[in-house]
């Protein structure tokens, strides 16, 4: 006999954060989010320009990312002999976060997974930048240019996720007291 | 809606001093200073009024501390620096005198530059507008994260 009580149907009838195949985001909330993509983008783009750019101005940009990347040179890409200003797991990290709001209707198939557990999502999207850092230390394993570009992009698709739900809770037109997502109508 | 101001005065304060000098290291770690304030002040908010932030929500409080702290910090670093303590070329020859060895010379002679590199009103500048912009988005991520972990209660708004 399935058990109905009170507790569980409220539980079941709940509405999930999100209802793929249902839920189309509002031009609002595609306005902010590609706003919020456009603007890590540019950080990228920026970071890229040092071998591009007079010497000085190079040094400005380098100098602007240096409080967030340790920048060091034998662990960042170079074009011809110029590093960029970030490392190369940051930049999977910086590239991995547009790439999820690009990439949120499909993640957000996910969503009630990660919703009940973010902790255990933040946790599994750092334990391969951890296992690649910290095997590297001990001297069981040599990180790569590749293992760090792909660990931070792990960790930059989870963090973007969670910004890209958020940017799209803070945009919605309206709430409803649970702070779930109205239906919103299709877009075609 | 309760008023957030303490929330912000605390995690602010978190993000400056894990983002100024030597604690500034921890930035590096995926901007772990920032994300951590970002949190602080969501857990804070949530914990004291005993409600469930929207992510939304979340993610502003934590865009907000990041900008107020990131500018505290810069603050801070540009006062530390007059004060002849420059964190960023002890850092630099630290790691020179750790993995030096084992960089190429190019590599070397490259991080000795960035060593000898004078700070300047224009660099200052820059570094502090990359760091807040920077610092926003990691801190609107921070506090979506916060807003998911930290739940207390009902939602924070009142019913539609």
């Amino acid at each position: 006999m399935k058990n109905t009580t009170p507790a569980r149907t409220a539980h079941r009838d709940r509405k999930p954060y999100f209802d793929p195949g249902q839920n189309s985001l509002s031009y609002r909330q595609i306005a902010w989010l590609s706003l919020t993509a456009l603007t890590v983008v540019g950080l990228v783009v920026v970071a890229f320009l040092p071998p591009f750019v007079s010497p000085e101005t190079g040094k400005l940009i380098m100098s602007g990312f240096r409080k967030v990347c340790h920048q060091l040179p034998s662990r960042s890409f170079q074009i011809g002999e110029t590093q960029v200003a970030l490392c190369h797991r940051c930049v999977g990290i910086y590239a991995a976060i547009p790439l999820a709001i690009l990439l949120f209707g499909v993640l957000r198939r996910w969503e009630g997974f990660i919703g009940r557990h973010p902790v255990w999502t933040i946790g599994a999207s750092l334990m391969p930048m951890g296992i690649d850092w910290g095997a590297d230390v001990v001297g069981i394993w040599s990180n790569t240019p590749t293992s760090r570009l792909v660990t931070g992009t792990v960790f930059g698709v989870v963090a973007g996720y969670f910004l890209a739900r958020a940017v799209v809770n803070a945009a919605k037109p309206t709430t409803d007291a649970m702070g779930d997502v109205p239906a919103q109508p299709a877009m075609h | 809606m309760p008023e957030k101001q303490q929330s912000i005065i605390l995690g602010s304060a978190v993000v400056a001093i894990l983002s100024t000098s030597y604690l500034g290291l921890i930035n590096c770690l995926c901007c772990a200073g920032v994300l951590v304030g970002a949190m602080v002040a969501v857990w804070h908010y949530t914990s004291t009024n005993s409600l469930t932030m929207k992510t939304g929500d979340g993610a502003v409080l934590g865009l907000t501390v990041a900008i107020i702290g990131s500018l505290i910090s810069a603050v801070l670093d540009y006062v530390l620096i007059k004060m002849g303590i420059r964190a960023d070329q002890a850092i630099m020859q630290m790691i020179l005198d750790t993995m030096g060895d084992q960089m190429p010379p190019e590599s070397y002679d490259q991080m000795i530059e960035q060593m000898e590199q004078q700070v300047t009103i224009a660099s200052f500048a820059v570094q502090a507008v990359f760091g807040v912009v920077i610092a926003g988005v990691f801190g609107a991520i921070g506090g979506a994260i916060g807003a998911s972990i930290f739940k207390k209660g009902d939602s924070g708004l009142p019913a539609a």
